[in-house]
């Protein structure tokens, strides 16, 4: 099947992690740079990611993080890669992503999920067992906050009487995209035909089977995967470096805020789930890389974006950004290539 | 004195579309950069016809990426949401900008903003300070824990099991500033005397008449609590700014713009009185003409009310781009050098407006080696 692929970049939070700490002030003009290169390289999006009261200050305000991204560039598309919607007031979402949009000339693209850490939850005073439905319900907000003049809700968690919000984006409505692979998740994004970021092979025919039987056009719809990249001109020196990086993170996210309830740092399963994490990672040289996306691509004939994670925190700016160029030169123009001719 | 451009609003007047306002303003405040303004503002309001701007942070986030030097002032509301929503905004803003942030909340001030973010009038103004207070803990270097009539940080809800023994939590990143600025908007006494109680500088609405920004600032020097005004400190406020060749011309350019917008603020209740003119509305309020008025009005705000923070609109709504650009210029050159220049002689200061130097500081950029 012929594919017009896009391929983002992925994923900033401007965190300062306790093995490197760094100056924030830093992290967010390296953002900036990082950005523009993504953009001169050719890359389709550049994605933000979200958590809130980290200790390494991960960045919990993707909107004004976009604002800034959206004046510094002139191309590249800037993305949401999640925004934790339940955690967040949906109207005020709807103003400040319009508010992303419009700086951005059109160029936003907001992914949500409905995120997981209960002392996020819990710092904005909301209950995480309610964020299924808070995402359903803050979904529909966006949509009548972008696309109606006016309009009134009456939800459980969210009641509106009569707003108009302005501005409206320059798309109305924006690309919405939802992150995650559970059922749940794709069968909501299946079902409002939304665009959809991290799900693959099962969960990805759930996503197509639930369109179909629902009655949704899901046609025009982005369907991302990709997972952690790498890549480097020496294999083994990719590998070395990369691994033990992983393997930190992971133990440090999965662990230290109960991805999986009740695993946390202390669990025995943690170094297990740690290592297949670290597994699926895409890490070596063009070739390599080319061909285990490839691979990804070719098992899931829905997608049609690709997004790799190649930016670490502790990794020394000019390897990034020799990764970025071997992405952007080498492998990017094949896969997209042959995803034309397939 | 010092002089900031805005608080800009961001909204589409008459044929003009956003994208195109918002371009305008990042091509503006780069020009007041290098005309020796030190800071550009934007403010909030919401669910207005002609989209005033409803997310000053984002906006603000984009003025940060396109200047070096200039403050970025950014006039939150709060008590219409949770306040750490503000509280994380505004801490990225600092590390985007390298800490140029000045804050500058204010309560939201329109019944549809109230009505549209289900907040009762009853409690706009409690949960406006309860929110600062928030904030100020937020942004402290240490975590903490708050307890108020409306808010309880963390919440430590039953439901969140994982976050059970959280008694204190930490807003991250912290702002690059040791303390951000904080610059309370003197929309009513309330106001006035809640910040003075605090030791938190005002800035006076642009609604308010000269002898209105008066009566307020005596309010706030005889309030209880710091009392008085501390040297150094900020006295700030928001005028309708507009200059150009001549007074005739300035007048021509700002009449209609300046109408529309106080018509709009007549009709959300800003204005005490009715607009009956643009002479009436003008007087003792807007400051429209030729350098040497500017100059003359604006001393007056220096001398008779202590104000040495002047934030200018300039940017007038639905005005022209270019029109706002040779003002911008016009008032740097003009006005700004009058009120820093101390000992700046006579007979250079004509020259200097007659005969501008062939080549400076951005001009000389352009032309490149």
């Amino acid at each position: 099947m012929a594919r017009s692929l896009q391929f983002g970049v992925a994923l900033w939070g401007m965190q300062a992690f306790k093995s490197n700490p760094r100056h924030h002030v830093k992290l967010y003009e390296e953002m900036i740079e990082d950005a523009r290169l993504a953009e001169e390289l050719g890359f389709d999006t550049l994605w933000l990611t979200e958590h809130h009261f980290w200790y390494d200050g991960y960045c919990p305000s993707l909107l004004v993080a976009a604002g800034a991204i959206a004046a510094a560039t002139r191309r590249i598309q800037v993305g949401t890669g999640v925004l934790l919607l339940p955690m967040h007031d949906p109207l005020r979402v709807a103003e400040g992503a319009a508010v992303a949009d419009i700086v951005s000339g059109g160029r936003f693209q907001l992914g949500v999920g409905v995120g997981y850490r209960d002392v996020e939850f819990d710092g904005f005073g909301i209950a995480r067992k309610e964020r299924g439905a808070r995402m359903e319900e803050a979904l529909d907000i966006l949509n009548l906050a972008w696309t109606q003049e006016r309009f009134s809700y009456q939800g459980r968690y969210h009641r509106y009487s009569d707003v108009s919000v302005t501005p409206k984006p320059v798309r109305r409505p924006i690309p919405v995209w939802i992150g995650g692979w559970a059922e749940a998740v794709v069968q909501r994004s299946a079902r409002r035909g939304l665009n959809l970021i991290g799900a693959s092979g099962r969960a990805l025919e759930l996503y197509e089977r639930t369109a179909r039987e629902a009655g949704v056009d899901i046609s025009q719809a982005r369907i991302a995967v990709g997972g952690d990249v790498w890549v480097d001109d020496d294999e083994e020196r990719a590998r070395r470096e990369m691994v033990p990086l992983l393997r930190y993170l992971y133990r440090e996210q999965l662990g230290g805020w109960h991805f999986f309830p009740g695993v946390g740092l202390d669990h025995p399963q943690l170094d297990a789930i740690v290592e297949m994490a670290v597994a699926r990672a895409v890490i070596g040289t063009p070739e390599t890389v080319v061909s285990k996306l490839g691979q990804q691509l070719e098992a899931n004939p829905l997608a049609n974006h690709v997004f790799c994670r190649v930016r670490f925190d502790s990794v020394p700016r000019h390897r990034l950004r020799h990764c970025l160029e071997l992405l952007a030169q080498e492998v990017m123009p094949r896969l997209k290539k042959e995803a034309a001719v397939r | 004195m010092k002089f900031g451009l805005g608080p800009y609003h961001l909204a589409a007047w008459g044929e003009s579309d956003h994208a195109t306002v918002y371009q305008e303003m990042l091509a503006q405040a780069p020009a007041a950069e290098e005309s020796a303004f030190d800071s550009v503002l934007v403010m909030e309001r919401h669910f207005t016809t002609e989209g005033f701007c409803p997310a000053p942070a984002v906006a603000a986030a984009a003025l940060a990426a396109t200047t070096t030097a200039l403050r970025i002032g950014v006039g939150c509301h709060l008590g219409l949401t949770h306040p750490l929503y503000v509280a994380e905004d505004v801490a990225t803003l600092d590390n985007i900008s390298n800490g140029r942030v000045i804050f500058n909340p204010g309560k939201p001030l329109l019944p549809q903003e109230l009505s549209g973010y289900n907040l009762p009038l009853a409690e706009r103004d409690s949960r406006f300070w309860e929110s600062l207070e928030v904030l100020l803990k937020a942004w402290a270097p240490q975590p903490f824990h708050h307890q108020g009539k409306h808010y309880r940080i963390p919440a430590n809800l039953p439901q969140n099991v994982y976050a059970e023994g959280y008694t204190q939590i930490s807003v991250t990143p912290k702002p690059a500033q040791p303390l951000v600025p904080v610059w309370v908007s003197a929309s009513d006494e309330d106001a006035v005397r809640g910040a003075a109680a605090r030791g938190l500088p005002i800035v006076g609405p642009p609604f308010d008449t000269l002898e209105q920004l008066r009566a307020k600032l005596d309010l706030y020097r005889e309030a209880p609590g710091e009392g008085g005004i501390p040297p150094g400190q900020i006295v700030a406020a928001v005028r309708e700014v507009y200059v150009a060749e001549s007074s005739e011309r300035a007048r021509q350019d700002a009449e209609e713009p300046l109408l529309s917008l106080y018509y709009r603020y007549a009709a959300g209740g800003l204005l005490a009185e009715k607009p009956a003119s643009f002479e009436a509305l003008a007087r003792d309020r807007f400051i429209v003409g030729d350098v040497d008025r500017c100059v003359q009005e604006i001393a007056r705000y220096r001398d008779e009310l202590g104000v040495n923070y002047l934030i200018c609109r300039l940017a007038l709504p639905g005005l022209d781009h270019q029109k706002v650009l040779e003002a911008i210029a016009l008032f740097g050159r003009g006005v700004i050098s009058e009120f820093r220049m101390f000992g700046f002689p006579t007979e250079i200061r004509v020259r200097a407006l007659q005969e501008r130097p062939p080549q400076t500081g951005s001009a000389l950029a352009e032309a490149g080696p």
